[in-house]
């Protein structure tokens, strides 16, 4: 009963998620066909052109077609997983993407290790040391750590751990495992910057709740020591909503890596957003936004699959809802 | 004279302004820099002084403000491929650091009557690779450039035919006279790649793992999209030998990460020093800025078909109650020139055409009608104008050059003297460069111009030709002017240089007199180099060179 309800669970999110990968690729294909600018002018440049250039690039990307008709031909090739051409390069979208989605993913899976690593801990702490100076401080740390705008915290760790230490390096991916993990320390606190606050706050709360609870009464009741009763009671209960976030954190991750790459110089997926939004390169752009969409759903089911894993309450009868 | 400001006065107001706008900026670093004192005392520097030596370098680390996504400028012709490729490809022709046209691949050029161009290669020129270089990579080269699929197409818009009338020779005719085309051979239209090369790589020319294959001084041994280029020297170069074995680019879009791999040493030097956060740059202990006339210019069309300005004194009377010199001092630092005669279309540092930058600013300061800024002089137009008692209108600047909604700022409040009421406005810079391309022209509008090559007619024409009144193509101000539009087809008729610099000087004149547009400034262009090598010859058309042979260790 278990797995055939599970794997129904899972059938269901991943139909829910090609519904979904419809909705948001016409949405984004709208939003661009509706942006000022048209890519005749954005190749041919400040330049007078004349009517037989505009006219031979316009056949080109079939842009004189309707903007349904011009949609269906993108969404027919989609589905047979050609993503079409980068309208700036004519190079494969795949292969653009591809090329540098590696950096990418090393930058978000480091940063989310990094915020897990640091905002349990920190989290633990501040519920033990519950309204001490020592929780303010925390909280009020990782809460700095969020407001505080990616490029900015981006540039202030450049300028103390990079040029005035000489500890890391300023910009750039670098090569090699070693040379890459060095390059992607900072862009990666960076970012972690932005999320430790959540897990913080939520290990914080769910661990308060926990250390309150009968069963932690009657660990220390029965004599266990302090670690054990922190670790294999309260924690073990306190971590399925910090769980469940993780999904999403490690989503944001994932795609919320465009400011800290055009901070630190990276060549990700982030990097070629936005060149190629400004120019107006529909094709990469919208294989950017399937790439995303899938990764925040995955990111939400693999959260939700682990939840059920963890929680035996919820492991009969419960999964379809 | 009661309402012209002090000039101490006006000095103060704009250094606040500056002030305010150091704290607002999107860099947060310029100031913090400054404030942790690494800042120069003893003042600007412009280059370091030293003097260049011939030793050999092993490798260099470059900079560069944008990211190449192609090696082939034939695809994508923007600045971070330009900038890649001016090492690797190259013309027939190439600008010296006078601006001068002088032989690269050709040995030499001649222009027998004003529709033929004829060109002799060099002998035994060699690819990068060891192959042969002959005609037939020329005509092929530039008849991909000028295919329909280009984005280079339109510099060869008058070219009939391009043929290769033996190994060594190559003849271009056009369908009627365009005296511009002689500059094409010297710009990436007329950069030449190895025809088998290109033709077996198809349309993966230019990408990653094909990279390209030219005759430049350098050649490409690396290259990732959005991240870096490495260039090796080519051994086959026809040159003399460059003095920098490696060149690796690297592309650093974050102004201020530029400024920290600069000053920290990871990067020897870079093109494009944003004006605003010069002094920062030059507060670098280990680095100098080199600084040169520049190719960009920023100002105002107005819409010559559209009241009130198409009334020539209310033209006038903005320009005049234009303080350009304030501008120029006090928003950006000095880092650029003031527009002469409030000329758009004559950039300071063309220097081809037999005239030197020098003397063409003499001739435009003797001959142009100038707009000093004088509030009297703007009172007196205006009252000579269907509107004495002033207007309102409007001007919105794209929202990535904040610099000039600044400038707009201060004409605002010298124009309000005159009763003239200026809102000004942010437009996102898609939607202003569609508005330019649709021609959708308000009664005022902001305008940026890149000059393509240093020719005095470049963007004179460009800007003020009637028949450029219209969608795709830039006269912005609808301006019209029968006598103009005839000398401009003098001009690109003439095979002679001095009558050229003649015909345009005669017809920048007569457009300064309607003032159909009020450029503000030419901004200068500015490098970084760290003080253990010089950039020499540092030109505003440096991209179009092959720049990494300017590149000498310090002595």
């Amino acid at each position: 009963v278990t797995s055939s309800a599970l794997g129904l669970f899972i059938a269901r999110r991943l139909a829910a998620l090609a519904v979904l990968l419809v909705v948001v690729s016409f949405g984004v294909f709208a939003l661009l066909y509706l942006a000022p600018g048209s890519i005749e002018q954005i190749l041919l440049g400040t330049r007078p052109a004349t009517p037989a250039s505009i006219a031979a690039i316009r056949a080109e990307y079939h842009l004189d077609d309707s903007f349904l008709q011009q949609y269906w031909l993108w969404l027919q090739h989609a589905v047979t997983f050609d993503f079409g051409t980068s309208v700036r390069t004519g190079e494969s979208v795949s292969t653009v993407i591809g090329d540098r989605l590696a950096v990418t993913l090393q930058l978000g899976v480091l940063a989310f290790a990094i915020t897990i690593l640091t905002g349990i801990p920190l989290g633990i702490l501040a519920a033990l040391r519950s309204r001490s100076a020592v929780d303010r401080g925390v909280v009020a740390t990782a809460v700095a750590g969020i407001s505080s705008p990616p490029f900015f915290t981006g540039l202030l760790l450049l300028y103390v751990f990079a040029v005035s230490l000489g500890l890391f390096p300023v910009f750039g991916a670098g090569a090699g495992l070693g040379d890459r993990f060095m390059h992607l320390a900072l862009p990666a606190i960076t970012l972690a910057l932005t999320a430790i606050a959540v897990v913080v706050k939520l290990t914080r709360a769910s661990m308060i709740q926990a250390l309150e609870q009968d069963f932690v009464l009657a660990a220390r009741a029965r004599g266990l020591g302090e670690g054990r009763v922190v670790i294999g009671y309260a924690l073990r209960n306190a971590l399925i909503p910090v769980v469940t976030s993780g999904g999403l954190i490690l989503g944001y991750m994932l795609t919320g890596t465009v400011l800290v790459e055009q901070t630190f110089a990276l060549p990700g997926v982030g990097s070629l957003l936005i060149d190629a939004v400004g120019y107006k390169d529909i094709p990469v752009v919208q294989g950017i936004a399937m790439l995303a969409t899938v990764v925040v759903v995955l990111a939400n089911l693999v959260a939700d699959v682990l939840y059920i894993v963890i929680d035996p309450r919820l492991r009969f009868g419960r999964a379809q809802t | 004279v009661p309402d012209h400001p002090h000039p101490n006065e006006l000095t103060r107001r704009l250094l606040l302004q500056r002030g305010a706008v150091a704290g607002a900026a999107l860099s947060p670093l310029a100031a913090f820099l400054a404030a942790c004192g690494d800042s120069d005392p003893s003042g600007t520097t412009t280059g370091s002084g030293a003097k260049a030596s011939n030793a050999e370098v092993a490798e260099v680390t470059w900079a560069l403000p944008f990211a190449a996504q192609s090696l082939d400028v034939v695809k994508v012709f923007d600045d971070a491929t330009v900038h890649c490729l001016s090492n690797v490809l190259g013309g027939l022709l190439v600008f010296d650091d006078k601006l001068e046209l002088q032989p690269n691949l050709a040995e030499s050029w001649e222009q027998p009557d004003e529709l033929t161009y004829r060109y002799t290669l060099r002998e035994g020129l060699k690819f990068s690779d060891g192959s042969p270089l002959t005609s037939e990579d020329v005509v092929y080269s530039m008849k991909r450039s000028s295919g329909p699929k280009s984005t280079l197409v339109t510099f060869y818009g008058k070219v009939k035919s391009i043929e290769a009338e033996d190994e060594r020779t190559v003849v271009v005719r056009m369908r009627e006279p365009d005296a511009l085309f002689k500059n094409v051979p010297a710009h990436p239209a007329g950069w030449v790649v190895s025809k088998r090369f290109a033709e077996q790589a198809g349309s993966k020319l230019g990408q990653a793992k094909t990279l390209t294959l030219g005759a430049g001084p350098y050649v490409v041994s690396r290259f990732v999209p959005s991240d870096l280029v490495e260039l090796e020297r080519n051994p086959h170069w026809w040159g003399p030998k460059a003095a920098v074995a490696r060149i690796s680019i690297k592309f650093i879009t974050t102004n201020s990460t530029r400024l920290l791999a600069v000053r920290d040493g990871s990067v020897d030097g870079t093109f494009q020093v944003p004006l605003e956060e010069a002094r920062s740059w030059e507060g670098l202990r280990d680095a100098s800025i080199v600084e040169a006339p520049g190719i960009y210019f920023a100002g105002i069309a107005f819409n010559t078909r559209l009241a009130p300005f198409d009334d020539v004194h209310v033209r006038r009377a903005v320009a005049y109650a234009t303080n350009n010199d304030g501008i120029v001092e006090g928003l950006l630092g000095g880092h650029a020139e003031t527009a002469i005669g409030g000329c758009a279309a004559m950039p300071p540092l063309w220097g081809g055409n037999g005239l030197s930058p020098d003397e063409s600013r003499s001739r435009m300061r003797e001959q142009l009608k100038q707009y000093p800024f004088d509030l009297d002089a703007a009172r007196r137009e205006l009252a000579q104008s269907k509107v004495p008692d002033g207007f309102s209108f409007r001007l919105d600047y794209p929202d990535s050059y904040a610099r000039l909604g600044r400038a707009f700022q201060v004409m605002k409040q010298d124009l309000s003297q005159l009763g003239i009421d200026l809102t000004v406005g942010e437009v996102p810079f898609n939607k202003y460069i569609a508005g330019v391309f649709n021609h959708e022209i308000p009664p005022a509008l902001a305008i940026l111009g890149i000059a393509d090559y240093p020719d005095p007619m470049n963007l004179l024409y460009l800007l003020f030709w009637s028949e450029f009144a219209r969608a795709n193509a830039f006269n912005l101000a609808n301006y019209d002017n029968p006598e103009v539009d005839r000398l401009f087809v003098e001009n690109l008729a003439s095979t002679d240089d001095a009558k050229r610099a003649d015909l345009a000087m005669e017809a920048a004149a007569l457009v300064s007199e309607d003032m159909p547009v009020n450029a503000l400034w030419w901004e200068n262009s500015l490098a970084a180099v760290n003080n253990k090598y010089v950039l020499e010859g540092f030109n505003g058309f440096y991209f179009l060179q092959p720049w990494g042979t300017h590149i000498k260790a310090a002595a």
